[in-house]
C-alpha cells in the first residue's frame, strides 16, 4: 500500500514540474526542453547543500536550491531570448546537453552513480519521512503553487504572456514589454522546476543523472501535451496519468522487463490518440470572465478625456 | 506644391526615406508628411512600398537612409515599442488580433498596465491601473457594440467584428497617430460606412492623426482627406485627395503598373 502512495507522491513533485512548464509553455508560449536541468540544479543542489546542514534545515536547502537556479535561469534566458522561434528550443536543448554531460563528469556530484544519503522532508520537528505524511506535504504545495499560477494566469502579466503567445508582433506594437514578460515567465518557471528538484530530492533520498536526463524532458512534454497544454489542472493530472503507466502496466501483469518498453509505447499511443481527439489536452484552457465594470464618476472629477 | 505649409502642420514627416531588401528597392527616396487631424491614404498599386513604410515608421524594419520625424525626435533607429511610446499605434494587414484572448482582454491588451516589471515590483500601482484599464475597455467594447461578445475569445468572432475589435484597440491606447494597414479589406459596404464612421470619430473626437494603407480607391475617396500616390518605392504624387485621383496620369499609372505585375 505504501508504495503506491509513494507513487502518488512522485506524481505530485512532477505535477509541479509539470505546471511549472505550463507557465512557460502553454501560458508564454516558449518551446523549452531545458526543464529536467532546472529540475535537477533544484535536486542537485538541495542535495549538496543540506549534506553539510544539521537536520531540520531542509526547508533552508530548499530555499537555496531555488535560488541558485534561478540564478542558472537567467542567464541561459538571456541567451535563449536573443532571437525569436525556434532559437529558444536550440539553446535550452544545448543547455540541456552541457548539464548531462558536466552531471556524469563531476565527482563531486558523484558522475553516473549520483548522490545518496538525502535528509527526508522535513518541516523543524516535524518529519515527514512516511509516505502518507510525505502525501500531505506534496500536495499542500502542489495547491499553493496551483494557487499561485493561478494568480500569476488571471493577472496581467499573465494575459500579457498569452497575448505575446498569440502574437509577439503585434503585442510589441501596442508597447509590450515582450523581452521582459518572457524573461519573467521563463525564470519564474525555472525557479518552480528548481523547487519541484528539491523536493525530489528529498522524498526520493537518492538522485542521479537519469532522472535529469533529456528523455525527463520529453516526459515534462508528455504530460504536458496529455493533460493539456494551457491548463494547469491538466498538468497535474497529466502527471498523475504519466507516472502511473508504468505501474498500471505492471499491475496488469505484463513482466517488468517489458515494462519500460511498454510504457514508451503507450506514451506514443496516447499522445496520437489526443491529438487526434481532443488536440487541447485531457484539459482545456480556461478563460477568465469579466463582469461589466460600471461607468460611474463619468465626466466626475479626475476622469482622463475619452 | 505647398511644401513649406505642409511641414507646419505635420504631426510625421518622412525626409528621403530609402530601404532595399537585397537587390529589391522597395523603398525609394521618399519624401512626405502626414498631417495633423485629418485621414492620410498612402495608395498605390501591389509592391509600390506601402505596407513597407508603415514597418519603417513603427520601426519593424530600420531604413538603410533617411530620417522619420515626429516632433522634432528622429524615430529611426527605436524598436517598435519605443515608437508606440513615442504616440505611434499601427494594425497589420489581416487583423492580428489575439485570438485566444477573449475580447475584452483584446482591449486590455492595448490599455495601460502592459509593462512586465512593474506588474510584480509595483502591485498596488499595477492594481490601479488595472481597475482603470478595466473601465475603459468596457466602454468602448460598448462604443464598438461587442459588449455581448466582451468575453468569447476573439477567434470566435466574425471577420468585420474582428475589424471593429482592432479599431477599439487603437481606441484603447493614448497615441496621435494610428497607422491602419488595409483597414476596409474583406468588409462589405454596410461594415465599410459603420467603419468609416468610427473611424472619422477617432480623428475628431481625439485629435488624432490617421494614416490608412489602402488600394480601393472608391474606398480611399470617402476616407481620406490627403492623398501619397506610391509606385515603385517613390513617391509620384501627394496632396488634396479629389486633386491627385483627378490626374488621369496616376490613374494609367496605377492601372498600368497592374497590368505589367499581372504579365509577369
Amino acid at each position: 500500500m505504501s508504495f503506491y502512495i509513494g507513487v502518488f507522491v512522485f506524481a505530485g513533485i512532477y505535477g509541479i514540474l509539470a505546471m511549472s512548464f505550463t507557465l512557460v509553455h502553454g501560458t508564454a508560449g516558449m518551446f523549452t526542453v531545458a526543464h529536467a536541468v532546472f529540475f535537477g540544479i533544484g535536486a542537485y543542489a538541495a542535495a549538496s547543500i543540506g549534506h553539510g546542514l544539521p537536520p531540520g534545515f531542509v526547508l533552508f536547502d530548499i530555499i537555496a536550491a531555488v535560488i541558485i537556479t534561478v540564478a542558472v535561469a537567467v542567464p541561459v534566458a538571456v541567451v535563449a531570448l536573443r532571437e525569436r522561434g525556434q532559437y529558444m528550443m536550440l539553446v535550452t536543448f544545448s543547455t540541456q546537453i552541457v548539464f548531462s554531460v558536466a552531471l556524469l563528469n563531476i565527482a563531486y556530484f558523484g558522475g553516473e552513480d549520483g548522490l545518496g544519503g538525502i535528509q527526508p522532508l522535513r518541516i523543524g520537528n516535524l518529519i515527514a519521512n512516511g509516505p502518507i505524511a510525505s502525501l500531505v506535504v506534496v500536495y499542500v504545495l502542489l495547491i499553493l503553487v496551483y494557487f499561485l499560477l493561478r494568480y500569476i494566469e488571471h493577472s496581467a502579466l499573465g494575459r500579457l504572456l498569452r497575448a505575446i503567445r498569440e502574437d509577439e508582433l503585434a503585442a510589441e506594437a501596442f508597447g509590450a514589454d515582450v523581452w521582459g514578460a518572457k524573461l519573467i515567465a521563463f525564470v519564474a518557471s525555472a525557479g518552480l522546476a528548481g523547487f519541484a528538484g528539491a523536493l525530489f530530492a528529498h522524498y526520493s533520498g537518492y538522485i542521479s543523472p537519469a532522472s535529469f536526463s533529456f528523455q525527463i524532458a520529453i516526459l515534462i512534454v508528455t504530460i504536458s501535451v496529455l493533460g493539456g497544454q494551457y491548463s494547469m489542472i491538466g498538468a497535474a493530472l497529466g502527471a498523475v496519468v504519466v507516472i502511473w503507466m508504468p505501474y498500471l502496466i505492471e499491475m496488469v501483469g505484463f513482466q517488468s522487463v517489458h515494462v519500460a518498453a511498454l510504457t514508451q509505447l503507450l506514451y506514443g499511443v496516447l499522445i496520437i490518440v489526443i491529438l487526434f481527439l481532443r488536440p487541447e489536452g485531457l484539459v482545456r484552457e480556461r478563460v477568465k470572465l469579466y463582469t461589466e465594470v460600471a461607468m460611474e464618476r463619468r465626466g466626475g472629477r479626475g476622469d482622463e478625456p475619452a | 506644391m505647398s511644401q513649406r505649409e505642409e511641414a507646419a502642420t505635420a504631426t510625421l514627416s518622412l525626409r528621403n526615406v530609402s530601404k532595399a531588401f537585397g537587390g529589391l528597392v522597395a523603398v525609394r527616396d521618399c519624401t512626405f508628411d502626414i498631417e495633423s487631424g485629418c485621414i492620410t491614404a498612402i495608395v498605390g498599386p501591389n509592391g509600390a512600398g506601402k505596407s513597407t513604410v508603415f514597418n519603417l515608421i513603427t520601426g519593424f524594419i530600420r531604413p538603410d537612409a533617411g530620417e522619420i520625424i515626429m516632433a522634432g525626435e528622429n524615430l529611426v533607429g527605436m524598436t517598435p515599442r519605443k515608437v508606440f511610446q513615442r504616440g505611434i499605434a499601427r494594425t497589420f494587414q489581416g487583423v492580428r488580433i489575439f485570438e485566444g484572448l477573449t475580447s475584452l482582454e483584446n482591449l486590455l491588451m492595448a490599455g495601460t498596465s502592459v509593462q512586465a516589471l512593474p506588474l510584480l515590483v509595483r502591485p498596488r500601482a499595477a492594481k490601479q491601473a488595472e481597475t482603470k484599464n478595466l473601465r475603459k475597455a468596457w466602454q468602448v467594447i460598448n462604443e464598438i457594440g461587442l459588449v455581448d461578445s466582451a468575453n468569447k475569445p476573439a477567434g470566435e468572432l466574425g471577420f468585420a467584428e474582428q475589424k471593429l475589435l482592432a479599431i477599439g484597440r487603437l481606441m484603447m491606447t493614448d497615441v496621435t497617430v494610428l497607422l491602419l494597414d488595409e483597414p476596409l479589406g474583406g468588409l462589405d459596404n454596410r461594415a465599410v460606412d459603420g467603419f468609416v464612421e468610427r473611424l472619422r470619430n477617432l480623428v475628431t473626437s481625439g485629435n488624432r492623426t490617421v494614416c490608412v494603407v489602402e488600394h480601393n480607391l472608391d474606398a480611399v475617396r470617402r476616407i481620406a482627406d490627403r492623398v501619397v500616390f506610391m509606385a515603385n518605392g517613390e513617391v509620384a504624387a501627394s496632396g488634396d485627395v479629389n486633386e491627385v485621383l483627378e490626374r488621369e496620369d496616376l490613374t494609367r499609372l496605377y492601372l498600368g503598373v497592374v497590368a505589367t505585375k499581372g504579365e509577369s
